[in-house]
């Protein structure tokens, strides 16, 4: 199952790049192609950025301030280039809070991950 | 050093290593024949003596300072090895690296517990000894527990 996962997921990363560059060559830079294409950078650096978990650089406290900070400052960087609001403190006002509730549950589903994973290697040991 | 090969009708190779226990060559020496053909085998050492243990009955090695130690039965022993060498020597006997300190045998862990910090516990059968599997080596136990173990 995991595997098959795996792929769907591999095919949904490399299909979302190739579709979006197609697109855009295609039909020109409109407004939804902008935005589907500037989600899509900021997507890699959500990406990028989450390599810190990997390493044993600070404690987990300090990685997630790092995490957080850097994932809102892509956040409100992308919004802010793609013109959703006329002044910074609006733009602010709107994407954080949002943001903030999408940081928690995605917090949450990786700590119901850890707690499958841990009983998955229970019982691979146990046998 | 005297190598002998004598020609016998045993079914498996036997090496007879005679000599002073605590003769540094004579611990280079079994950890030279575990390489080659994986005997299992280990000294430690402990109030002066030497202990020739299986790498089974280990739980753990654990680097203190620039000394590493065996923990057989709750007890520390000395090995005369590098954690990076252990890991290799240790690998095909069950052992992974947990932290950068610690090696642990997979064997020996009777569970895994998730800590809100993101590392992993290893919890170990025998006695109390609480493990830390830190975030940079989850994926490598995780690797050895489902795919080698």
């Amino acid at each position: 199952m995991k595997k098959v996962l795996d792929y769907a997921v591999m095919g949904l990363g490399i299909g979302y790049f190739i579709s979006t560059v197609c697109l855009s060559l295609m039909r020109g830079l409109d407004e939804t192609m902008e935005n589907v294409l500037a989600w899509m950078i900021a997507s890699v650096l959500y990406g990028l950025i989450s390599m810190i978990f990997d390493t044993d650089w600070l404690p987990l406290p300090g990685m997630i301030a790092v995490h957080f900070c850097g994932c809102v400052a892509i956040t409100l960087g992308t919004a802010w280039i793609l013109g959703y609001a006329d002044s910074f403190l609006s733009l602010a006002l709107d994407v954080v809070p949002i943001f903030i509730v999408i940081y928690i549950l995605i917090g949450l589903g990786i700590a119901l991950y850890a707690r499958q994973d841990t009983k998955k290697l229970n019982q691979k040991m146990g046998k | 050093m005297k190598i002998i090969v004598e020609q016998t009708d045993l079914e498996e190779p036997e090496v007879v290593i005679r000599g002073n226990p605590g003769d540094p060559r004579v611990a280079k020496l079994v950890a030279a024949c575990n390489a080659a053909v994986g005997t299992g085998k280990l000294f430690l050492y402990r109030d002066g003596r030497e202990y020739l243990y299986n790498f089974r009955d280990v739980a753990f090695f654990e680097t203190n300072g620039n000394k590493a130690y065996g923990f057989v039965n709750g007890e520390a022993y000395e090995t005369r090895h590098k954690l990076y060498e252990l890991e290799e020597l240790a690998y095909p006997f069950g052992f992974v690296q947990i932290n950068k300190g610690v090696l642990v045998n997979v064997g020996q862990v009777r569970s895994v517990e998730a800590e809100f910090s993101g590392n992993y516990v290893a919890v170990l059968k025998q006695g109390k000894t609480r493990l830390t599997i830190s975030r940079k080596y989850i994926k490598a136990f995780r690797h050895y527990v489902m795919e080698v173990y």
